[in-house]
């Protein structure tokens, strides 16, 4: 989408067309901003055991686009920026135990796009990290907040997730996991 | 109801007075939350959260509400559009259980996408509880799946693995009755 142009309007001076169309144009930005959201309807994946010391490792993948205002949902492990600015993450993993109780560790990656004065291809993460110890009969661990980065275009977001043991997988009896992304500010 | 702004489109020489009322309301719908659809629900009672049975919790206590969505069980929402929701879920003196809160929307007649009394779960978290004894809590954040249509129900739902009950606010000790629970929405967009 196109970033607002919010014209400035002096003592004296008489609103032009222009002027009051790119007031309205913000309007209609802001009512129907870019957002997505989009879950993980099969389950099954098997985020890898993490080690003591590194991050979560395996990108979540989330292939069912419930809502998407802005075409961030191209890939189901990532959703890349089309507008940029500041954005409001909220995202949940879903793991079910397998017996014993386990830990599930998650949190949120981000990688520049071409567009990123950072140049392409920065990673940073875990930002919104959380930890859950599931049991039975599941976990899910997740977290919401503005991202701390400002988002170019085409820079992109994954969940990635590790847990304890090899037999945790991703459930889906209870809602399962889910991500999404919504547009705060300019 | 809120009504759902009509962002006008000016011509050159353009007079129209209705068409500066349309572009002040859409301002106000947008920055002001006494117009946009805006709900804060706090429970009362003291409930007991069924063993192994996910139960949906009643918040008949209006703390703000802009669009008259309260119907003491959870949201019915009025106005159409894209909507977040968050909950802060909270059970007593827990003790090495497992936890869990979600969402449930109910579809009315009116929703497109989906088929009357149709019910979607979305916004789950879940743990284990400390085994000390102290109060138990879990924050819920999420957008809802689907457009939302009036007459659309959205409740908050808990699941626990040994009985027990949620409690308000009492600032009883440090680890107990700290929790003030609550279920806060927002209108964030329009959609069909």
């Amino acid at each position: 989408m196109t970033i607002p142009v919010i014209p400035d309007l002096n003592a004296g001076q008489i609103a032009q067309v222009a002027d009051l169309n790119a007031i309205a144009s913000a309007c209609t930005f802001l009512l129907a901003k870019p957002l997505a959201r989009v879950h993980d309807a099969v389950g099954g994946q098997n985020p890898a055991v993490f080690t003591a010391g590194n991050p979560p490792a395996t990108n979540i993948a989330f292939a069912t686009v419930d809502l998407d205002t802005d075409g961030m949902s191209g890939t189901s492990t990532k959703l890349t920026i089309h507008t940029p600015g500041w954005y409001k993450v909220r995202y949940g993993v879903n793991v079910s135990t397998a017996g014993a109780a386990n830990h599930i560790n998650t949190g949120v990656f981000s990688t520049t796009g071409a567009n990123n004065p950072l140049g392409a291809g920065v990673v940073a993460g875990p930002f919104l990290p959380s930890w859950t110890l599931a049991v039975l009969p599941e976990g899910c661990a997740g977290g919401s907040g503005i991202f701390p980065f400002y988002l170019y275009n085409l820079d992109f977001l994954q969940i990635r997730a590790g847990t304890e043991t090899a037999v945790d997988t991703t459930g889906v009896t209870d809602a399962g996991s889910f991500f999404c992304l919504e547009f705060v500010s300019t | 109801m809120a009504q759902i702004p009509i962002v006008p489109t000016f011509v050159t020489s353009d007079t129209s007075i209705p068409k500066l009322a349309q572009l002040s309301y859409a301002v106000s719908f947008l920055s002001d939350y006494g117009v946009r659809p805006l709900w804060h629900l706090e429970p009362t009672a003291t409930p007991s959260i069924t063993l192994n049975t996910w139960t949906t919790l009643n918040y008949p206590t209006v703390i703000f509400d802009s669009d008259g969505v309260s119907d003491a069980a959870g949201a019915l929402i009025v106005t159409q559009g894209i909507y977040a929701v968050e909950a802060c879920l909270q059970i007593t003196a827990a003790g090495s259980d497992g936890m869990a809160g979600s969402f449930r929307i109910t579809a009315g007649a009116n929703n497109p996408h989906l088929a009357p009394a149709a019910t979607i779960r979305f916004g789950l978290r879940a743990k284990q509880t400390p085994s000390s004894g102290g109060d138990a809590a879990l924050c819920l954040s999420d957008i809802v799946p689907v457009v939302c249509y009036p007459g659309d129900k959205i409740v908050v739902m808990y699941y626990v693995t040994a009985t027990r009950t949620s409690d308000a606010n009492t600032n009883s000790s440090f680890k107990n009755g700290r929790f003030n629970r609550s279920f806060m929405g927002h209108f964030i967009s329009t959609g069909t």
